[in-house]
């Protein structure tokens, strides 16, 4: 059970642009917290600084109240999960999710019992004898996620666990990592580039780019309140629709742009160039005159069909160029 | 056919290999005469003859054996020196090289390229070169004529250090990384995943070095004087060929403990040789 603060943390790597700027954020106990960002803007970094695994160039954390700057990963009591999944590949899963309950010189038969239930709850419990070269890709995750929970930490730290699995596994393990957090209700720092995960997720999202934060809030408020165009395109199924109005940036989301086949007035007329069915709806690419807007409608799209479409004022979204 | 032609050229070859130890284990079974009349071209000088040799002798006997278990303590005191050696560079290395290893596999510190460099560099100069300074620094440290002139440097070897850096590299990052957050330390971190990980190119590190130390030749050459204090490896060459028998029967005996742990650790071997020339 732990609150996190972050304040003003950077990191600048020899002879480079800095990988970390200004970095704030303070999570309450509990929360479930995603930084999510394009590959490169510096929220790895940041896990990493959290951890202790990699040494910040100024700023400080504090955790419940009292700074973890000088300490190292030994001692901050946080378990991450990492991309690869990092098991040890010498022991079996019983020994890996043994191991931190080891070091910390628990009892044999705690520690059994302990590995035993967690191994229960994550549906591992037939694996328990082999050793990470016999277990899948989703397997290994759970062991490592095990290993993770076996012992209580203050915080849970997550960097892409998701990202080497395949999409099927990856929405089951979504679930369970959601789940999990919720029942042990330790507050988690889960870093990934997938808006859809940062979505399904987080109880705040932290947009990051090129090491700063563009913007903190719900997945609601960074839906329909982007505080700028990178933050708006980043977030929703479909990309947002931008366009230049002189000295202003206006963007729309194709979900809330109305569609007709025929005539309506005052509706802007346009071009269908190409449509498809993706499960739930028809998705098209359109030709009007601020540009080429994707659309969605629930009857089928055809190429070279003329539409009308209309907007309502209160859903475009504009923000001053800079 | 065909695999029976390929059976036969492999057979052949493995024939021309292992004729040189066959060559010893039947010159040592034979009897004093047979090995006489057999050695007369080389031993007798007014004998103008070749020397001759047969696959098998016309009389088994372990006279010769029976000549160096109860005759020849001399034998057995090198033995044992060979024993030594080995034993004190083998564990000279695993509690001087294997940690080194470790260091420049997981951490960064100051000058760690141009240690490493050196390392490097050390593997590849030859003994010859190294000689007179090793030798004036053992002159001084007053090890001259002990085992520990063979032993010392041996231990501090580089190339066991190289072998078993490229198995710790091997390790992922995030293991290591993983066990830091679990709250392992590094000591901790070093004999759980360290030691494990790296077992196999530790195991082949030393099987090479101990083959390397078994048959060592010029260090004790050079650096000991005393007879009691040489290795088996320079009691062979020094056998007189009038004893011819036992020659065969020392060597014999020599070869055994350096075939039977290349053949337990086999397996390591082979895999830590691929490790070390493919990149993971």
């Amino acid at each position: 059970m732990a609150e996190l603060k972050i304040t003003n943390l950077c990191k600048t790597y020899e002879g480079t642009v800095d990988a970390v700027k200004d970095f704030n954020l303070e999570a309450k106990d509990g929360e479930f917290i995603v930084i999510v960002g394009p590959s490169g803007c510096g929220k790895s970094t940041t896990l990493r600084m959290i951890a202790g695994l990699e040494q910040p160039s100024a700023g400080s954390i504090l955790l419940d109240g009292t700074s973890i700057d000088h300490l190292p990963p030994q001692k901050r009591d946080m378990a991450m999960i990492f991309q690869n999944y990092a098991l040890y590949e010498n022991m079996t899963a019983f020994e890996n999710m043994a191991f931190p309950l080891k070091v910390r010189g628990v009892k044999k038969a705690e520690i059994a019992s302990k590995v035993t239930a967690v191994a229960e709850t994550l549906k591992i419990s037939e694996l328990l004898n082999r050793r990470p070269g016999a277990l899948s890709g989703g397997e290994k995750q759970r062991v490592a996620m095990g290993r993770a929970i076996v012992r209580q930490p203050k915080l849970f730290l997550m960097d892409e666990p998701l990202s080497n699995l395949d999409a099927k596994m990856r929405l089951a393990l979504r679930e369970e990592i959601r789940q999990l957090q919720r029942r042990t209700g330790v507050t988690t720092i889960y870093v990934t580039h997938d808006q859809g995960e940062a979505m399904a997720l987080a109880d705040r999202v932290v947009v990051m780019d090129q090491g700063r934060i563009r913007q903190i809030g719900t997945p609601r408020e960074l839906y329909s309140n982007p505080g700028d165009p990178f933050v708006a395109s980043f977030f929703g199924n479909l990309p947002m629709n931008l366009w230049e109005d002189g000295d202003m940036i206006c963007g729309v989301r194709p979900e809330d742009i109305s569609l007709s086949k025929s005539f309506v007035q005052d509706w802007e007329k346009a071009t269908l160039l190409t449509g498809y069915f993706n499960g739930m709806q028809w998705i098209g690419e359109v030709r009007c005159k601020e540009g080429r807007f994707t659309v969605c409608a629930d009857w089928e799209m055809k190429q070279e069909q003329t539409i009308y479409m209309h907007c309502p004022e209160d859903k475009i979204h504009r923000w001053q160029q800079k | 056919m065909k695999s029976k032609a390929g059976l036969m050229c492999v057979s052949f070859f493995a024939f021309i290999v292992l004729y040189p130890a066959l060559f010893i284990l039947i010159g040592s079974l034979m009897g004093e005469e047979e090995l006489a009349s057999n050695l007369a071209g080389i031993l007798d000088k007014s004998v103008d003859d070749y020397v001759s040799w047969s696959l098998i002798p016309k009389e088994c006997s372990i006279e010769s054996y029976r000549q160096i278990m109860l005759f020849e303590p001399g034998f057995f005191v090198l033995f044992w020196n060979t024993v030594k050696i080995c034993i004190g560079v083998i564990i000279g290395q695993l509690l001087i090289a294997v940690p080194a290893a470790w260091g420049f596999a997981m951490y960064d510190f100051p000058l760690k390229k141009v240690l490493f460099m050196l390392y490097i560099i050390f593997m590849m100069l030859p003994f010859q070169v190294l000689m007179l300074p090793e030798y004036l620094v053992l002159s001084r440290l007053g090890l001259l004529d002990t085992l520990w002139s063979v032993i010392l440097p041996g231990a501090f070897s580089t190339f066991p250090v190289f072998i078993i850096y490229n198995f710790f590299k091997g390790i992922p990052e995030e293991e290591v990384e993983a066990a830091r957050l679990d709250g392992a330390g590094e000591f901790r971190i070093f004999f759980s995943i360290g030691i494990p990980a790296g077992r196999s190119g530790i195991a082949a590190a030393m099987i090479l070095q101990f083959l390397e130390y078994w048959n060592i030749v010029e260090q004790p050459m050079i650096f000991i004087d005393s007879e009691e204090k040489l290795p088996l490896s320079l009691y062979l060459p020094n056998m007189n060929l009038e004893n011819a028998g036992i020659a065969f029967a020392a060597a014999f005996l020599s070869l055994i403990p350096s075939v039977l742990i290349f053949r337990l650790g086999q397996e390591s071997l082979e895999s830590g040789i691929t490790a070390t020339t493919i990149k993971r």
